[in-house]
């Protein structure tokens, strides 16, 4: 089975305020589930979300017919932190099922003229036609403890991104535009990653990830984040960790979303040179 | 040998009290209890320092691999130089920030008042 690891962002800008209002996927997102066919199997399931405003807590809800109920569904709250940014407001491995085909909606109650956004993780067990290679924690861990020929192989690679200025993604960069270190034919595992400002979310992309988004939402706290792909993969004794293979570097872009317009942000991405190709 | 006797009653005398050794003590953290005793000269003590919102560039700077080259990080849709909010103040002639703030953000939040002051005026 091929699996699938991605996220939908959604946003609005200036917002009316004082009761729910309907955010808008941000570019190359849906919030539609993907259709397998099966409508009483879990397509997938949310596994994270993420909820900023540019200036006021706020309120957020997720809901469709088949998600929570058809009113306000999964309904939370987010605080609101100038220098923070945004907060992760779900469970850590309480995973929600989402179903084939169905349509999810995502509001925010917040003040008028703020700027919102709200995001999720989504993992799909089976999706059709995925070339995502994703690794599972025992096999990074081991490849980091060992290291290769007696040498440790953990490097982090730092690349400048700027989120969108509008409250969508901003501009792509490449993998390799600021850093180019990582050593050709070898696959390494992405383990986690630190910021010099929170950013509500990253997004990596490229042929290794199928071309879809896998998400990095950059908490102010960098620990949160330094071995996020490890804690996703281990909470979940499952497949979450990105393998990129270092040929691909090129065409592996990364990219950033935040309703506060941060500006450019130096993000270092931990990687694991995996001692052989992984076969995922 | 006579100890050193504390100014207040109350307060023990600590190890070491009393020693000179002809070099200028530096003031050294006083245990909360002590700081909650009376201060002869807590009032004469206290300094007061200007803080200053400065903004200004990070001056922060990535690699190029492209030029070769180290250059400023500017902000990828409008070109300028990353900038920064900084709470500065002056203590014993040095500059010290004190914390600085994102100026995205900040100006954000700005735009967002300034609109809804127009739509309320409206």
């Amino acid at each position: 089975m091929a699996s699938l690891l991605t996220c939908t962002n959604a946003f609005k800008q200036s917002l009316s305020g004082g009761s729910f209002e309907a955010l808008s996927a941000a570019t190359k997102d849906s919030l539609q589930i993907v259709s397998t066919g099966d409508p009483n199997t879990p397509a997938g399931w949310i596994e994270e979300v993420w909820a900023s405003n540019s200036a006021h807590k706020m309120e957020w809800d997720i809901f469709s017919q088949r998600f929570g109920d058809n009113q306000n569904g999964l309904r939370g709250e987010a605080m609101f932190n100038a220098a923070r940014s945004f907060q992760l407001t779900f469970p850590r491995t309480l995973d929600v099922p989402v179903w084939s085909a169905d349509t999810l909606n995502v509001q925010v109650n917040g003040t008028a003229s703020d700027n919102a956004n709200v995001g999720y993780q989504i993992y799909y067990q089976n999706f059709q036609g995925s070339e995502q290679r994703l690794a599972p924690y025992g096999l990074v861990e081991q490849a980091v403890k060992t290291g290769i020929a007696g040498n440790s192989r953990v490097l982090g690679i730092e690349v400048t991104v700027t989120p969108g200025s509008t409250g969508n993604y901003g501009t792509a960069v490449a993998l390799n535009a600021n850093d180019d270190r990582l050593q050709a034919d070898y696959d390494y595992a992405l383990i986690g990653y630190t910021s010099d400002l929170p950013v509500m979310c990253f997004g990596i992309s490229g042929p290794d990830t199928g071309q879809y988004r896998i998400p990095m939402p950059a908490h102010w706290d960098n620990r949160h984040t330094a071995d996020w792909f490890l804690q996703q993969s281990r909470w979940r004794q499952g497949n979450r960790v990105p393998v990129i293979n270092a040929n691909n570097k090129g065409q592996t872009f990364i990219d950033g979303i935040d309703p506060g317009n941060p500006g450019a942000t130096k993000l270092a991405l931990y990687f694991a040179q995996l001692p052989s190709k992984f076969q995922g | 040998m006579s100890e050193a006797q504390p100014e207040n009653p109350n307060q023990a005398v600590q190890p070491g009290a009393g020693e000179t050794t002809g070099q200028p003590q530096a003031p050294q953290p006083q245990p909360a209890a002590a700081q909650q005793q009376p201060q002869q000269q807590s009032s004469d003590s206290a300094q007061t320092f200007s803080v200053s919102l400065v903004k200004r560039p990070t001056g922060d700077v990535h690699w190029n691999v492209a030029r070769g080259v180290w250059e400023t990080i500017t902000h990828a849709e409008t070109g300028e130089p990353t900038q920064e909010y900084a709470l500065v103040t002056t203590i014993d002639g040095v500059e010290v920030t004190l914390e600085t703030y994102n100026a995205g953000r900040l100006e954000t939040i700005v735009r967002s008042q300034q609109q809804a002051q127009q739509q309320s005026e409206a």
